[in-house]
């Protein structure tokens, strides 16, 4: 029992004790980070408007994954969860910048249709009309198309299920085709092979 | 055309190489994020209690009275005194320095200093008018009160005068990058900035309010109410400070609702008390200080009046940023001088 043991050395058992569990830690979440911050910074790289902004995205993602380090899953899952947490760090970076610099946010609002440093071709149109997509449609097409992650995974991701994934995507992919001018494709579902391992998009 | 491909071939993450885990910004990012949870050592088995006792806090505590700082009553054109560049100046019917301890105290202080405003509310159709400096520039806004009608801000520099578009019906109009109604055709990374000159189209908005009438007079309400229209994580100080000081930057309050958001925030751990800072403008003030991934923030108060003067950040590398709040008012027109 503890109370057999001098004080002193108790505290330093319990010392010893929190070191050990602290670089069991460490050592996953250094394994973490090196496994998925490339992932993570291109997830934010792809969608914040501002490229000193993927910094701050990133670090609050892994200091997020720090604090939480229990919560987060073993192997493959374990970026789909990142990605949630960048999702949501995203959301927020976006509602304090609104905010926080609301001012000059809201001046940003009016030049919506400005050019930003482009992610298309000469003209454009695929920034506009990815900016005419509503908001759940054009995530699931960015993490199908960027992230290139199963209906499934990105059901994980949004916390839907892959069938509703699926519709999300064929209608964002739906308004991107009508923003270009193209009449819906003759398969209108897929357009896309699906990854194999998804099984669909009934997923797992 | 297959859009997923077409994604691909402008993934702005393969428009360049991105530093991996190896780099130097990536290696001190994860110092900073695994050093604050490092667990602390006994440096010594020295036992010295350095402290007071909550008798002595009591005894140095001086009590307040706030009662007559210069108000608010609007008529349109009239001047709101939170904020403004008056306030730091002590008149005599203002309180003398007041001595405070904790970030706590400070906060509470300015809610007890902003109840002693009056105020109303604006009408749906006017303007909030707001006038904030960064130490060099002085920025003027003119916000809609309901976010339906076209505000303006000003600027000095190359940026002059942009209009603030209302929102009315979910939607408004906008006028997109081009030539004289013709849309901008060039390289997908202009040299130059390209002006708003093309066609004119109708995009979906949300309208942009510039004042909250449903926002609680209470603390004890506000959690709620931020957690629910802000998603502000309540555990999170750098989350609540961050919202709670865009609001105090760029949304008018009615003397209870900023009363209510400063006992908000003073329920809040992890804040500190700044003492002796100054504004970006170079006003003197004190301060209710936070860190966050080795950055740091500030709201300043004047040591007097406890009117907010504004917020000043500092980043990894000391770099200080942030805005002083100037001037606050009610007008019928944008652009109208209050």
């Amino acid at each position: 029992m503890n109370q057999h043991v001098p004080t002193d050395e108790r505290e330093e058992q319990q010392q010893v004790r929190a070191d050990d569990g602290y670089a069991q830690r460490e050592r996953r979440f250094r394994q973490l980070y090196e496994e998925h911050y490339l992932h993570i910074q291109a997830y934010a790289v792809r969608r914040v408007d501002v490229r000193a902004d993927v910094a701050d995205v990133v670090a609050e993602v892994f200091t997020t994954a720090w604090r939480r380090l229990d919560d987060v899953p073993p192997a493959a899952e374990a970026r789909l969860w990142l990605y949630g947490v960048a999702r949501r760090v995203l959301a927020g970076h976006r509602r304090g910048k609104e905010r926080f610099g609301r001012l000059i946010a809201r001046i940003e609002a009016s030049h919506v249709a400005a050019p930003q440093p482009a992610l298309d071709g000469p003209d454009g149109r695929l920034t506009r009309a990815l900016r005419q997509v509503p908001a759940a449609e054009r995530e699931a097409l960015m993490l199908v198309a960027w992230e290139q992650l199963s209906y499934a995974e990105a059901a994980q991701v949004l916390g839907c299920s892959p069938n509703a994934v699926g519709i999300r995507v064929h209608r964002a992919r739906a308004r991107v085709r009508e923003a270009f001018g193209e009449p819906p494709p003759a398969n209108p579902v897929r357009q896309t092979p699906m990854p194999a391992h998804t099984g669909g998009n009934h997923g797992r | 055309m297959d859009v997923d491909t077409l994604l691909r071939a402008h993934d702005p993450a393969s428009r360049q190489p991105l530093p991996g885990p190896d780099s130097p910004e990536a290696i001190s990012s994860y110092q900073q994020i695994i050093g604050s949870a490092r667990p602390k050592r006994k440096a010594a088995r020295i036992r010295i209690v350095v402290g007071v006792t909550s008798g002595a806090v009591a005894a140095l505590a001086v009590g307040l009275t706030l009662s007559s700082l210069p108000g608010v009553t609007h008529p349109a054109g009239t001047a709101i005194g939170h904020p403004s560049s008056s306030a730091s100046q002590p008149t005599a019917s203002q309180p003398t320095a007041i001595a405070v301890l904790t970030a706590k105290q400070v906060l509470d202080t300015a809610a007890t200093a902003a109840l002693s405003h009056p105020g109303a509310a604006p009408r749906p159709d006017q303007f909030v008018y707001t006038k904030v400096g960064d130490g060099g520039h002085v920025a003027q806004t003119w916000l809609s009160v309901n976010g339906s009608r076209n505000g303006l801000a000003e600027a000095q520099g190359p940026n002059g005068t942009t209009t603030i578009l209302g929102c009315v019906d979910g939607q408004h109009q906008i006028r997109t990058p081009g030539y004289n109604g013709k849309p901008y055709t060039g390289p997908a990374n202009p040299k130059a900035p390209v002006p708003l000159d093309g066609p004119v189209v109708t995009e979906p908005c949300t309208p942009q309010p510039a004042f909250f009438p449903a926002m609680p007079t209470t603390a004890s309400a506000m959690s709620a109410y931020l957690a629910k229209t802000q998603g502000v994580r309540l555990g999170d100080i750098n989350d609540v400070a961050k919202v709670v000081g865009g609001i105090f930057q760029s949304d008018y309050l009615l003397p209870a609702q900023r009363a209510a958001l400063y006992e908000f925030l003073a329920t809040m751990p992890g804040l500190t008390l700044e003492r002796n800072v100054k504004d970006v403008s170079g006003r003197p003030g004190i301060g209710v200080g936070w860190s966050f991934m080795g950055s740091s923030a500030v709201l300043i108060f004047d040591p007097r009046t406890y009117t907010l003067l504004g917020i000043t950040t500092r980043g990894q590398q000391g770099q200080v940023g942030g805005d002083a709040l100037l001037q606050m008012a009610i007008t019928n027109q944008a652009g109208q001088q209050p």
